[in-house]
């Protein structure tokens, strides 16, 4: 049975650089993904996780345990992704109030004979279809992009993507929800101008 | 009474599981009937299906990244502690 969490961030915080090693060969993958997801390269993806570790390793002995571990390493993840970004004059200023790019929910039409969710093109394996969605993912403002990469990417619940966000779980529900709506939309404009059938 | 407009403001809290039962049964009830609702809900779905695949493509971290990310944090560790 693997050592858990709990135990190797008590013996690092002990000095144990091995379970801090550990711990590190444990998570590097999800951070580095959600690091390339929120950065969009290889070279900024791999100096986050360097600052990532270094700062957790640096912070570690007030780590009390009343987070899981790595949703405190993924608000580190975070944090050092906005500070990169900012400094790189690259952060879209928006602010967590704005009304997110997309009509609000009322606004949306009905839209008669338009259903493509059962067209054999709606897939991943359309490159178009993969374009258009990862296209849409990356023109969505950092507040809520931050949210669908955290809940659906690393599988954060609710709770924990707040924590991380540091903000409420309405809002990351809110968020979450808006997200979805404008990737709908993105999609759904895309077969109409492209037809659904193959 | 659910609507269209109170359809797509509940879409999330369905699909994940977070609705009461009486209302998922309202839901699913309006779908059935109305057409443009159905559209919307089905979309709607398909669209958390292709997020939840493309998010489930692991990005694989390099093998140099991987060694430079150790050795990196082993020489900044060591040069703290002295």
């Amino acid at each position: 049975m693997p050592v858990s969490d709990a135990i190797l961030v008590k013996k690092s915080q002990e000095g144990d650089y091995t379970s801090f090693e550990e711990l590190v060969k444990r998570y590097e993958e999800k951070v580095y993904n959600l690091a390339y997801r929120i950065m969009g390269n290889k070279e900024d993806a791999s100096d986050v996780i360097q600052e990532t570790f270094l700062q957790a390793f640096r912070k570690l002995g007030g780590f009390k345990g009343k987070a899981k571990f790595s949703t405190w390493l993924y608000r580190i993840t975070v944090n050092t992704c906005l500070m990169k970004k900012r400094k790189q004059k690259k952060m879209q200023i928006v602010s967590l109030d704005l009304p997110i790019l997309t009509k609000k929910e009322d606004e949306i039409k009905r839209e008669l004979g338009d259903d493509w969710s059962k067209s054999p093109l709606a897939t991943l394996e359309n490159e178009e279809v993969k374009k258009t969605l990862s296209k849409a993912i990356e023109s969505l403002p950092e507040d809520y992009r931050m949210v669908l990469l955290l809940r659906g990417l690393n599988g954060l619940s609710n709770e924990e993507t707040a924590k991380v966000l540091n903000i409420s779980i309405p809002a990351v529900k809110s968020r979450l929800h808006r997200a979805r709506l404008f990737l709908r939309d993105r999609l759904s404009e895309y077969f109409k101008e492209y037809g659904t059938k193959a | 009474m659910i609507d269209f407009k109170k359809l797509c403001r509940l879409l999330s809290d369905y699909f994940d599981g977070e609705l009461e039962s009486d209302i998922c049964a309202e839901v699913d009830e309006l779908v059935s009937e109305d057409f443009g609702c159905k559209v919307l809900f089905d979309t709607f779905n398909k669209t958390i299906e292709l997020i939840k695949e493309m998010e489930s493509e692991e990005i694989e971290i390099p093998e140099e990244v991987h060694i430079s990310l150790l050795e990196f944090l082993r020489i900044e560790i060591e040069e703290e502690g002295e």
